[in-house]
């Protein structure tokens, strides 16, 4: 660990504590909280649309800024997840499955509330985890090759079989559905289009959004409104019983130091870092934790903590690929590179010894930005569970409404709302059938990254598949993945994991 | 099609103005050309929001605000390696009103990537003002042994196909394969899609060299993990006057620079268009954007519009050879 890295914070500190500066990150979170609660709206076109405001303000001032929308919206995410079973962005689709469930038994507030305390933790984490091991943690990120990553996936995929309830082999079905998905677009080899049928907003793939929205937030809407009364537990009123009670902090607190372990580690990797942490850290709480109050998947606290840790640990440490490296490990990160390179900043290595200021204060910015969210968040937090005593007459044609301008204003394409229904009807049928949507959606974003690096490999090994046991950490991650792959097999956990869902 | 040769015509001779019904349209069209642009003016973006490519346009959003005296719009409308922004401009009205910030060597390639290009890119797009002139760069890794492109071209020999390269767009895997093919060198090509992609694999040595697009390479050539050893067009750039060109180390005529412009559906009053160009002009010319464009490796380029024909046209050509040349099956 860098020894002077509490001078190098009390600098940073200094440059992002002044007056303009906090404003600004204050801003920041309060347009990223927005726009993460109203779903389909991104971070990603409303950073790019302030992005000539920032032209104009001092570098620091203006990444400061982006980076509070950033968590902002990472928070305001989770919001609709809970509240709405709405998931704004990809890290906060595992938090639908035990927040919303939470929301259903009436502990919105608490949910909420984890969620919060549990992201600053997190978030608090994650900064000291830049300051201190920052340039050490880049440099292993780099050693990741082609190889790596594709046993990565495998790992990921494999574990997001525990993911699901009920029986493996539709887990491993709809895993394998999101994967055909995710082939759907351009190859990047050939450049042949594949399952497009000739229509060109297919060719670079599905669009994310539609996906999720559809199958999660319309699908649970059409669900709702086919039962005549829809049940759903007394909304408490009181702040008191929106308050985690002892027994909930007591189960939530060791998943949020899970989360944040994990996220911190798996977000410095580039491409699908973030998501892969909220996923992999609702895999090992189910897989820890051996007598939860709830079962996961009917509103288990420790599903909402320990996700929601993760995703913004790795949300924080996500930012030193681009600060240490140059190299940025997500669409948001790019930006932000973009941000800089205007404002004649390189980003990378050098930024951290030519603008000391400039780098150590962004990083003192991220706690700063975390602490504001806490305080804007927890007050909010009555706000939004009264939320949900807005009749649904009125709350679901608005939902809808959202989503469909979200859905829209990605690429002004009308083809996309059609996705969006085609999802819609899709998820539907999916949980008529018990299955769960969830393990598809990582089969969807990791199946195009796999692929790509899969073929990659084979290429550059010419075609000899050796190269995933020759290389360590790929070998190492695959011995992991038969691990995971004989837990699922071996009939005595089996049992357990059965046992479980059928309370 | 008629109405535009009438307007064309018109504008060709101001006299008949007014004389009839028939020249209502056209006398509109005049009389817009000197109020130009009266109202809310729209940048179609063909990458997502966000991208390298948003940023210039968004750039060019905030500049040209001054010129326009109206509010500029930014639209992206991403996909299908830019055929849906294309589509898009050519089906707008052509008035002026909606301008396609994107590069015409992307249509030039397009029209033969593609086995049925949904537009006609010279013939339904119109050039108003060419923005900058960027190359390719031929890139090692910094703790690479390889010096210069005699040291690369010496080690890649001596490899025969146990030598692999990277390439992250035609344009890319085009000059990859006119180097390749004139020192007669058997590496194997490996496809990212971005040049971030490419950096672990160029650490660890499992790519000997990458043709990376110039915001890539002098992003990473400055914070010192890449060394560039030359550039695709035919002369030096003044961004970089001292990174040799690749024609001039050898590869003879070798000449595949990526170029920008603001572009109007065809059939856009020539008088409009050539208002464009000139309220472009200052910008282009202007010391902030050849800094800005500097950043990124590239130079500015303020043509005439006949200029800037004429090398659209040339460009369609070139493509032709070079997907034979680089061996790209067209898609469907």
């Amino acid at each position: 660990m860098d020894m002077n890295m509490f001078q190098n914070l009390m600098t940073g500190f200094a440059a992002a504590g002044t007056l303009q500066n906090i404003g600004f990150a204050m801003i920041g979170c309060l347009v990223g909280t927005l726009i993460g609660v109203l779903p389909g709206i991104g971070p990603i076109p409303t950073l790019a649309m302030l992005l000539p405001i920032t032209f104009g303000l001092d570098p620091l001032t203006s990444l400061i800024m982006m980076a509070g929308i950033y968590y902002g919206a990472q928070y305001g995410g989770s919001t609709t997840s809970i509240l709405v079973n709405m998931p704004g962005e990809s890290s906060s689709v595992v938090t639908c499955i035990d927040g919303y469930q939470m929301a259903r038994r009436g502990r919105a507030g608490a949910a909420l509330a984890v969620a919060a305390l549990g992201s600053f933790f997190a978030g608090s984490v994650g900064t000291i985890f830049i300051a201190g091991f920052g340039p050490p943690l880049a440099s292993f990120a780099q050693k990741f090759n082609s190889p790596d990553y594709f046993s990565l996936m495998v790992l990921g995929l494999v574990t997001a079989v525990i993911l699901a309830q009920g029986s493996v082999l539709k887990a491993i079905t709809v895993i394998l559905i999101g994967l055909l998905f995710g082939l759907v677009g351009t190859d990047v080899n050939s450049g042949a289009t594949r399952y497009t049928f000739g229509i060109s907003t297919l060719w670079d793939g599905i669009d994310f959004l539609p996906l999720v929205i559809g199958m999660f937030g319309l699908t649970e809407i059409i669900r709702n409104l086919e039962s005549d009364t829809i049940e759903r537990d007394p909304i408490p009123t009181k702040m008191k019983d929106m308050w985690p009670t002892r027994a909930e902090f007591k189960e939530a607190i060791p998943a949020a130091l899970r989360g944040t372990a994990l996220g911190s580690l798996l977000g410095i990797l580039p491409g699908g870092g973030a998501v892969l942490a909220s996923f992999a850290a609702y895999t090992v709480e189910k897989k820890v934790v051996r007598n939860p109050s709830f079962a996961f998947g009917k509103g288990a606290i420790q599903g909402v903590a320990g996700p929601e840790a993760a995703n913004n640990s790795a949300a924080q440490t996500s930012f030193i690929p681009l600060l240490t490296l140059g190299l940025p490990s997500n669409p948001i990160m790019a930006i932000m590179m973009g941000a800089m390179m205007i404002q004649g900043i390189q980003p990378g290595s050098a930024v951290m010894t030519s603008n000391p200021e400039l780098f150590w204060g962004l990083v003192a910015s991220m706690w700063i930005g975390n602490l504001m969210l806490v305080i804007i968040n927890l007050p909010l937090i009555g706000m939004w569970v009264k939320l949900l005593q807005v009749p649904y007459s009125l709350l679901y044609p608005a939902i809808i409404m959202f989503c469909c301008i979200g859905v829209y204003s990605t690429n002004s394409e009308p083809s996309q709302l059609l996705l969006m229904v085609i999802f819609a009807a899709f998820g539907y049928i999916l949980i008529r059938f018990g299955c769960e949507p969830a393990p598809m959606v990582l089969g969807f974003i990791l199946g195009p990254l796999m692929e790509e690096n899969l073929r990659r490999s084979m290429v550059l090994s010419r075609g000899d598949p050796m190269i995933f046991l020759q290389r360590p950490i790929s070998a190492t991650l695959l011995f992991l993945t038969a691990c995971v792959v004989a837990l699922i097999v071996l009939p005595s956990f089996r049992q357990t994991r059965e046992e479980a869902f059928k309370e | 099609m008629t109405k535009i040769t009438r307007r064309d015509l018109i504008i060709g001779a101001p006299a008949v103005l007014g004389a009839g019904s028939l020249s209502l349209p056209s006398a509109l069209a005049q009389e817009s050309a000197a109020d130009y642009p009266s109202r809310e003016v729209k940048f179609v973006c063909a990458f997502p929001a966000g991208s390298g490519a948003d940023v210039y346009v968004r750039y060019f959003a905030e500049r040209m605000r001054p010129a326009f005296k109206r509010a500029i719009v930014v639209e992206n409308r991403a996909g299908a390696n830019g055929n849906i922004a294309t589509t898009y401009v050519a089906r707008s009205k052509p008035d002026g009103y909606t301008i396609y910030v994107h590069a015409p060597s992307a249509l030039a390639a397009n029209m033969h990537l593609f086995k049925n290009p949904p537009v006609d890119a010279t013939k339904e797009i119109v050039i108003a003002a060419t923005i900058n002139r960027q190359p390719f760069m031929l890139t090692v890794h910094s703790s690479s042994p390889v010096k210069t492109v005699a040291d690369l071209v010496e080690l890649l020999k001596k490899m025969g196909d146990k030598a692999s390269y990277g390439t992250t767009a035609p344009t890319s895997k085009v000059a990859a394969a006119w180097f390749n093919k004139v020192y007669g060198l058997k590496p194997v090509e490996i496809m990212y899609k971005t040049g971030s992609d490419t950096m672990n694999d160029m650490q660890s040595g499992s790519i000997d060299y990458v043709m990376h697009d110039p915001v890539h390479a002098v992003a990473n050539a400055t914070n010192g993990s890449l060394r560039m050893l030359g550039v695709t067009t035919k002369e030096r750039m003044k961004a970089s006057p001292d990174l040799p060109s690749l024609h001039e180390l050898g590869v003879k005529d070798l000449d595949v620079p990526g170029w920008w412009a603001a572009m109007v559906p065809a059939g856009t009053p020539q008088a409009i268009v050539e208002k464009l160009n000139q309220m472009w002009k200052p910008v282009i010319d202007g010391e902030e954007t050849r800094a800005f464009m500097a950043k990124f490796g590239a130079d500015t380029m303020s043509l005439s519009t006949a200029e800037a024909k004429s090398m659209f046209e040339k460009d369609v050509k070139a493509w032709g050879d070079y997907i034979k040349l680089a061996n790209i099956e067209p898609q469907g």
